[in-house]
């Protein structure tokens, strides 16, 4: 590890400060950080600590949105209620992600700004419909969290003087059941190879209202199937319908995947993940709930 | 441009700077450089060896401890970043040197041992799982060692020991 120095603020806008000049970096759990440190990879000037910051762990229920502090640890978005009521699919991710000592630690924000292909938090907050809040000293930003993974295309997620304080998504419909599947070598600890994330709603009549399909680890970054959500809107749930679904999933991915060694594999095997992921949300569904 | 930015890096003071934390319930102050890691610091500089270093990537497990009542990797934590925070090792299982605790006899009395490369990551691990669930089921003992990996013992012992550990604090 390079030298550099670590500051400990009292407030977010002493943090940005300590990042302003682009030589900082934020620490929160640092299960990736400390990683790269040791590679070499990054060279900060300085470690920024979120342990003062009791900003970035709120967590916030209003009419219309929640949202959720970039500090909060993935082992307190697996059993908060509220994730669990509204972002059922980013709880699940989240008790499937490394292992308990992983989780205790590791951030919801560190995992956006590592910007893996497979950040298994990233998938559900995208069909969740999430934006970023990003502050910088010059700043404060919203932006969609596709359009932050846009930016990037394999770099840093965020310019050298920001910082994410959390994310935000609108309420889910009533009735909205969402899952999150992944394929790993293991159970615990694993990397997803292949992840998604889908959320349905399900009006009377078994007629689907809105849905959102989001997949990770098949391109550069995570991003959403908006062909195949297109094909389930205003359908009836039907087997049928699934097949045909499953099939432009499968389609979508070996197009995004393009020659890579691991495309044959993942665009027979998101097959089976796609089809048991909107069995379930029908089931679900149907079951009138 | 290059070359002055590495001379700037390099000539830059590795500053050193005193921490402050519970260790196993007394508190210790320690002079660590920015870039020390905990695991190396309880090692080296502390002397309590029972922490041990594997793979250094967070894969593996032996160097869990418990940081404010959680299991965390101390070869991924900074050293200053604990600074004020709770620490406790396997040394600090017991109060008294020689003594076991109920953790340690369940582990010996279902044999759960074997090169004891991975035991105290696994007590640890056990131990953060029982303060907060006293009456685990067999899933959350598999669920609070995965993070842990052993090659001797094919973890059947681990997890009986787990949970004879619950039932021996019970009585």
């Amino acid at each position: 590890m390079g030298y550099f120095d670590y500051v400990r603020p009292n407030s977010l806008e002493e943090a940005l400060s300590y990042l302003a000049d682009g030589e900082g970096k934020v620490i929160a759990g640092g299960t990736d950080l400390v990683l790269l440190l040791k590679e070499g990879k990054l060279q900060p000037q300085r470690l920024v600590g979120l342990q003062r910051i009791p900003a970035v762990c709120v967590m916030e229920e209003e009419a219309k949105k929640i949202t959720l502090g970039a500090g909060i640890s993935f082992a307190k978005l697996a059993t908060s209620p509220l994730v669990q009521l509204y972002a059922r699919p980013l709880a699940q991710a989240a008790l499937q992600m490394g292992s308990v000592q992983i989780r205790n630690v590791a951030t919801l924000g560190g995992n956006i700004a590592t910007g893996s292909p497979a950040a298994d938090g990233v998938v559900p907050l995208l069909a969740l419909d999430a934006r970023v809040l990003i502050r910088s000293s010059r700043e404060n930003v919203k932006v969609e969290l596709y359009r932050l993974l846009d930016r990037k295309a394999g770099q840093a997620v965020l310019r050298g003087d920001e910082m994410i304080v959390g994310v935000e998504f609108p309420k889910p419909f009533p009735g909205t059941r969402g899952i999150f599947i992944k394929l790993g070598r293991r159970n615990a600890k694993n990397i997803a190879r292949l992840s998604l994330c889908a959320c349905l709603k399900v009006g009377s009549g078994g007629v689907i209202e809105r849905a959102a399909i989001a997949l990770g680890a098949a391109g550069p970054f995570p991003f959403r199937l908006i062909e195949a959500e297109r094909l389930l809107v205003g359908n009836q749930c039907m087997p049928e319908l699934i097949e045909e679904v499953v099939e432009e999933i499968s389609r979508a991915l070996a197009k995004n995947l393009g020659n890579r060694a691991s495309a044959p594999y993942k665009s027979y095997a998101i097959r089976g993940l796609a089809r048991e992921a909107l069995e379930q949300c029908f089931k679900v569904c149907d079951g009138g709930e | 441009m290059k070359s002055d930015e590495s001379k700037k890096r390099i000539s830059a003071p590795e500053s050193e700077r005193m921490i402050a934390f519970d260790l196993n319930g007394k508190s210790v102050s320690v002079s660590v450089v920015p870039d020390a890691l905990l695991v190396d610091v309880l090692r080296d500089q502390l002397g309590l060896t029972g922490t041990k270093k594997g793979c250094g990537i967070g894969e593996c497990g032996v160097c869990t401890v418990l940081l404010n009542g959680k299991a965390i990797y101390s070869c991924l934590t900074l050293a200053v970043t604990v600074d004020g925070g709770k620490v406790m090792t396997i040394e600090g299982l017991t109060a008294k040197e020689g003594q076991l605790d109920l953790l340690q006899e369940a582990f010996v009395e279902e044999g759960a041992v074997q090169c004891g490369y991975c035991t105290p990551g696994m007590i640890l691990s056990v131990k953060a799982l029982l303060d907060e669930n006293p009456n685990p089921t067999r899933e959350d003992v598999i669920t609070a060692i995965s993070g842990n990996l052993c090659r001797c013992t094919g973890y059947v012992k681990i997890i009986n020991a787990g949970l004879r550990a619950a039932e021996n604090r019970e009585r």
